[in-house]
Formats: structure tokens, C-alpha cells, sequence
């Protein structure tokens, strides 16, 4: 009965749930480690983790070698940020990966998430470091209004993925949003709280909308896993109730 | 049954129908359980084609799906794109057609070092006498998971089914140019083509291809309109496609939007550093890395190196002990005419001669066959093909490792039990 009660809120709600777990097996996981976060962020704008976990193994020169590769495929990246990226895939994808670590500290612990320095590493690659995006594929997010849909929104789109064609400000986006789901509950919301105030978005916040906090987003990843097609839905029928 | 619509199951990962899509089911959704499926990466495919890259489209066929057709049908043939199928791009992740309004509004220009640059549109090239060429299509880093065996080299980790026997048709290249009446110059030494495709990112370089405008592969080659018989489906590169019969892939340039005549090749990265072959190989791990490609010390992944694969039996096929038919296919550049295949059932230690059953074209693949004894237990089949020219497969493909794990061509190896 609790599972036919939870369909009839997913359908009603336009969201797709299924027992909590499955959507993690979309991802192409990699081995958890250090920096790991920083691979998914800036890697999987032009190919999925399957090209990393294929080439699993080469050494960590080769590694290097792909990030000068990449760099003619378009990649562009702060040297530091480079480094990380070559330290994780040169030992966890490495010959001799060490025993995985868990890179982000449990969702209880009280952690200083940065927003601006997320937005940096996990999301500029695609909507771009001043938040405009890029036409027809990265919608912009710098006046984005769904960023404010419902209280919950975004975070269900970094949990979930989001893929489709969508419309923003009367133009098409058709680019596919892996999940982001790898970041813990305070780095999501201090995420989504970075970006409902980037870029003059805080004049857009509808009154009364608070900032959002860890908990809920820890309650969103526990209750629902949404596939990025069941987001696409949501997002149009919470665009139909605003009008 | 759900709907596989591309646009929303591309990265939907299909496994339709687990429990919890059962239960779930709703139009337009398809749900998780394991990795992605070939049907719901590209609009058309069959489903359980072996994927290597979901957002590019990349993925192989299982031999025991290629061994089955003459010509490689489109819902089973490998697939590489260079770029992902999001955004303005998404039109090509399916293998319908073109969309009509993309075909009307098609423009092929010829530039460069010539006189009279010429804008030119489909219904100018269907108007065209058109030619048919069956030529193998094989991916350049088909086999690369071989190269492991020395030094695991980074990319899709591919087997044999990179590569297809496919039907094309078009207008023949060389007429097509000579009748635009470009009046070019005699400096005008190299072809570049073009894609319509374009990185994900405004930084990334293009997709280009060069060749020598004397190449004599180009006196084959046709700006493909059909594929099978039918338009080229969007994902192999409709609505026109530079076919050049007998060369890898990559050379094979998809949704062609540009010809250019230059006194030089295209400094694009596809062309100057990836897809290129050392001159001297093996490459030394330690010393020719992946990105030390110069226009000097290696060559593109032009010609197909002569290669045979071994179609039947595949070790699922658990021969029974006796007399069994070795089964493959064998070709090459298509420049000379496969003369032998050998095959061996003793890891090569001994050789027999297969008879050569011959092809639908000088650059599509010939079937070969050899029916021989085997006794209980586990052999090692290989097989090892020789052109008219004398070139034959390495017995040890290892000695062709090169650091991007292109044109593997060892003999072909295959493990049965029976």
C-alpha cells in the first residue's frame, strides 16, 4: 500500500520515484577519492564516465597526456584544478588504484560548503563561469526563473539530472544535466543557494522563499530518486501551476 | 510497451522492462538498472549493441549480430560520433533521416585556392548521375583492447565489432569537382573536408579531414547520399557523407558542410595529432606519447590494414567435436585483391589455407571458409590474411602498438572449446 500510495504522489507530483538506490546506477560511478568531485564536474560536459572507466588502468602519464588531448577537444581548466584532476585519475584510475576512500564527509557533519567555489568546479564548464550558458545546449542561469519553480526545484535537478528540450526566456536548450547527486546534502544546498544570488538572481527569489538547507535536501535524496526525464516532466507541470 | 523517444531515453539507460518499470511505466520514461542500452543512446539501434560512450554514441556490434548479414544492416552497425548529440545537435542521435527542413536547407561549399568557390545544395547532388561502392566501414580504434596485452592504451576499449559491410551511393568525387569548374590553383594540393558537427564547447577544435588531392583512394570516393539503399541516417552521416572506399572511419567524413582546396591540410587536432600512425612502429611507450603526433613522424589512419576476423565458431557457438567450419571475412584497402587466408587451430602453430569465397567489391569484405577436424577441448583459432601486394597480417599484432591504439590488424584470435 505504501508503494501504491508513493506512485500516486509521484504521478501527481509529475515525478518518476523508484525504491532509493536505482538512480545511482544511471551514473557511471568512478571509485570514490579525493577529487573525485572535481572529475564529474568538469569531464562530463563532452563524454560520460564510461570513456574514463574504459581507459581504467594506463598510467598516470598517459592521464596526462589525455588532459592535453582534451584540451583540443575544448576542455579549459585553472592549472590547479588540472593537477587535482590528473592526481585522481592518475591513481584511482591508475595501474595500482589504492583502496577506495570516501571523499565527502557525511551529511550530518557540520561542513562550510562554498557555493561560489562549487559553481567553480562542478557547473561553470557547462553554464559558464558568468552564468549565461551557451546557446540552444546549457540554458543560462543568471536570471533563470526556474531556479525559483518551488522551494525544492533546483536541488531535485542536481539530484537528479535533467534532460529534454526545454524553453528559458522564449529559447530551446536540449543539452542532457547529468546528476550531481555525488555532491553531499550541504554542498547542494549551499549550491543552490549560491546560485538563487549570483548574478543579481536574488532580486527574482519570491518573497518568502527561505534559503535552502541540507536537511531538505537530505530529505529530497532519501524520498525520491527522479530520473533526469521525470525532472523535465515536473519542471513543466510546476511551469503550468505558476501561470 | 514504453516509448523509447530518443530525446528523453538517450542517457535513460534501458533496461525497460525491469520490475520497476513494469510497475511505473508512463509514456516517454525509461528507467535505470545497469548501464545504458544501444536503443535508447541512438533512436533505431538494436538493443544490446556493447557501448562504449553513451553521450557520443559510441558503440560496437557483437559479432554474432555482424556475422549474420551480407550488408550491415544500419540497426546494428557500430557507431562514432566525435561530439555529443545534445542541444543543436540532437537532430543526429537517431538513424532516421535528416529532418527535411535540415536537408532543404543543406549547403555543401567548395572554397579555397580556387577561382570560382560554389555553394551547393542536396537536390543539386541528387540531380547527379550516382554510383553505388560496398565498402567496409571500420572504426580506426577497432581492436584497441587488444593493445592491452603490451600497454593498455587509453579510449573505448573496442573488440572487432568496430567495422561494418555497407552499401553506399552517391556522386563520384572527381567529377563532381571538375564539373563545379573551380579553376583552382596549382597550389591546391590538399582536400580538407568538414562536418557539420561542432564540440561541445566554443574552444574545441573542429572535426577535419585532409587528403592529397592525387590520392588515387579519392578516384573511388563519392559524397554519399544513401546508405543501404535508403538516406543516410543521421547518426552515419546524412544527409551527405565523403565516403572514401577502403579507408578508416574518421576519413569518412559525416554531415559534410565544407570542401576545401589548400596548399595545406587542416591544422584541426583530428587531423594533426589524432587518428595518425607513427612511422616506425611499435611506438615506444616511454617515448612516443599520445600527444607527440607531428605531421612528420606519422601518417593519418588512412587505409584499412589488411585484417581478417573470425566469424564462426565464437566461443558461445560450443562447436561439437568433428568436423567444423571456421568461418570469416578478410579485407583490406581494397587496393589489391586478397589472395590468402590462413587459419590455424593450434594458437599458429601449424597453418591451412581457407578458400577465399570472394566479395560484393574490391573494398568490401570477403568471406573466407575452412572446414577442417577438431578434437575435444580447447583450441586456439587465429586467422591470418595476404594481399596480391604481399601484405599480411602481424602474427603478433603488439608489434603495430602505437599510443592511441589505432589500425589493429594482428591475426585474429579466438578461443573455442568444444
Amino acid at each position: 500500500m505504501l508503494k501504491t500510495s508513493l506512485i500516486a504522489g509521484a504521478v501527481a507530483g509529475g515525478f518518476l520515484l523508484f525504491a532509493a538506490g536505482t538512480a545511482k546506477a544511471q551514473e557511471q560511478d568512478l571509485p570514490p577519492g579525493p577529487n573525485r568531485a572535481l572529475v564529474y564536474g568538469q569531464c562530463r560536459t563532452c563524454h560520460d564516465l564510461q570513456y574514463l572507466k574504459e581507459s581504467a588502468g594506463i598510467p598516470r602519464d598517459a592521464w596526462d597526456e589525455i588532459l592535453v588531448s582534451m584540451k583540443q577537444y575544448g576542455l579549459r581548466i585553472p592549472d590547479d584544478q588540472r593537477a587535482k584532476i590528473l592526481d585522481y585519475l592518475g591513481s584511482y584510475l591508475g595501474p595500482n588504484p589504492p583502496l577506495p576512500v570516501a571523499e565527502t564527509p557525511p551529511a550530518s557533519a557540520p561542513a562550510a560548503a562554498d557555493g561560489a567555489a562549487l559553481f567553480n568546479e562542478q557547473c561553470s564548464a557547462c553554464h559558464q563561469p558568468n552564468g549565461q550558458g551557451v546557446a540552444e545546449q546549457f540554458p543560462p542561469l543568471a536570471g533563470n526563473r526556474d531556479l525559483f519553480l518551488s522551494a525544492t526545484f533546483p536541488a531535485t535537478v542536481l539530484l537528479a539530472g535533467l534532460e529534454g528540450a526545454i524553453e528559458v526566456d522564449g529559447k530551446r536548450f536540449d543539452g542532457a544535466m547529468p546528476s550531481f547527486n555525488h555532491l553531499s546534502d550541504p554542498e547542494l544546498a549551499a549550491l543552490v543557494n549560491y546560485v538563487r544570488a549570483a548574478w543579481g538572481n536574488d532580486k527574482l527569489r519570491p518573497a518568502g522563499m527561505a534559503p535552502l538547507d541540507a536537511a531538505a535536501v537530505a530529505q529530497l535524496r532519501n524520498r525520491a530518486q527522479v530520473t533526469p526525464a521525470g525532472v523535465l516532466a515536473a519542471r513543466a507541470k510546476l511551469k503550468a501551476a505558476a501561470k | 510497451m514504453l516509448n523509447r523517444r530518443s530525446r528523453l531515453t538517450r542517457r535513460q539507460f534501458g533496461a525497460l522492462a525491469g520490475a520497476a518499470g513494469a510497475s511505473l511505466a508512463m509514456p516517454g520514461m525509461a528507467f535505470a538498472a545497469g548501464g545504458p542500452d544501444s536503443a535508447a543512446v541512438i533512436k533505431g539501434k538494436k538493443s544490446g549493441l556493447i557501448i562504449h560512450n553513451a553521450k557520443l554514441g559510441v558503440m560496437e556490434t557483437p559479432l554474432a549480430d555482424l556475422r549474420r548479414h551480407a550488408i550491415t544492416p544500419k540497426e546494428v552497425l557500430f557507431s562514432r560520433l566525435h561530439f555529443p548529440h545534445e542541444g543543436k545537435a540532437v537532430w543526429y542521435g537517431t538513424l532516421d533521416a535528416p529532418p527535411a527542413d535540415i536537408v532543404n536547407n543543406w549547403n555543401l561549399r567548395v572554397d579555397g585556392l580556387v577561382q570560382r568557390p560554389r555553394d551547393v545544395k542536396i537536390a543539386d547532388l541528387q540531380k547527379m548521375p550516382q554510383e553505388k561502392r560496398v565498402s567496409v566501414m571500420q572504426c580506426a580504434g577497432n581492436g584497441r583492447s587488444f593493445y592491452a596485452a603490451k600497454q593498455k592504451v587509453a579510449g573505448g576499449q573496442w573488440k572487432n565489432g568496430g567495422m561494418g559491410n555497407v552499401e553506399w551511393e552517391g556522386v563520384p568525387l572527381r567529377p563532381f569537382l571538375d564539373g563545379l569548374k573551380l579553376l583552382p590553383s596549382k597550389a591546391a594540393v590538399w582536400l580538407t573536408a568538414e562536418g557539420w558537427d561542432e564540440p561541445a564547447t566554443p574552444e574545441g577544435s573542429d572535426f577535419a579531414k585532409s587528403y592529397r588531392l592525387d590520392d588515387p583512394a579519392l578516384d573511388h570516393a563519392i559524397l554519399a547520399l544513401k546508405m543501404n539503399g535508403e538516406p543516410i541516417p543521421a547518426v552515419h552521416g546524412g544527409p551527405v557523407r565523403l565516403i572514401i572506399p577502403g579507408y578508416y572511419g574518421n576519413m569518412n567524413v559525416k554531415m559534410v558542410t565544407y570542401l576545401l582546396l589548400a596548399a595545406e591540410q587542416s591544422p584541426s587536432a583530428m587531423q594533426s595529432v589524432g587518428y595518425r600512425i607513427p612511422n616506425q612502429l611499435p611506438a615506444d611507450p616511454a617515448q612516443f606519447k599520445a600527444n607527440d603526433y607531428t605531421l612528420q613522424n606519422s601518417v593519418p589512419t588512412y587505409g584499412h590494414k589488411i585484417k581478417s576476423v573470425i566469424f564462426s565458431p565464437l566461443p558461445e557457438d560450443k562447436p561439437k567435436a568433428g568436423s567444423v567450419e571456421i568461418t570469416g571475412v578478410a579485407f583490406n584497402d581494397g587496393s589489391s585483391k586478397i589472395t590468402k587466408v590462413e587459419v590455424s587451430t593450434d594458437g599458429g602453430k601449424t597453418w591451412k589455407e581457407a578458400t577465399i569465397k570472394g566479395g560484393l567489391s574490391p573494398w568490401a569484405w570477403q568471406h573466407w571458409s575452412l572446414t577442417t577436424t577438431l578434437a575435444s577441448g580447447t583450441h586456439e583459432l587465429m586467422s591470418r590474411a595476404t594481399d596480391a601486394k604481399g601484405n599480411s597480417q602481424p602474427v603478433d599484432g603488439l608489434t603495430r602498438w602505437n599510443p592511441r591504439g589505432y589500425e589493429w590488424n594482428g591475426a585474429d584470435r579466438v578461443s573455442v572449446t568444444v
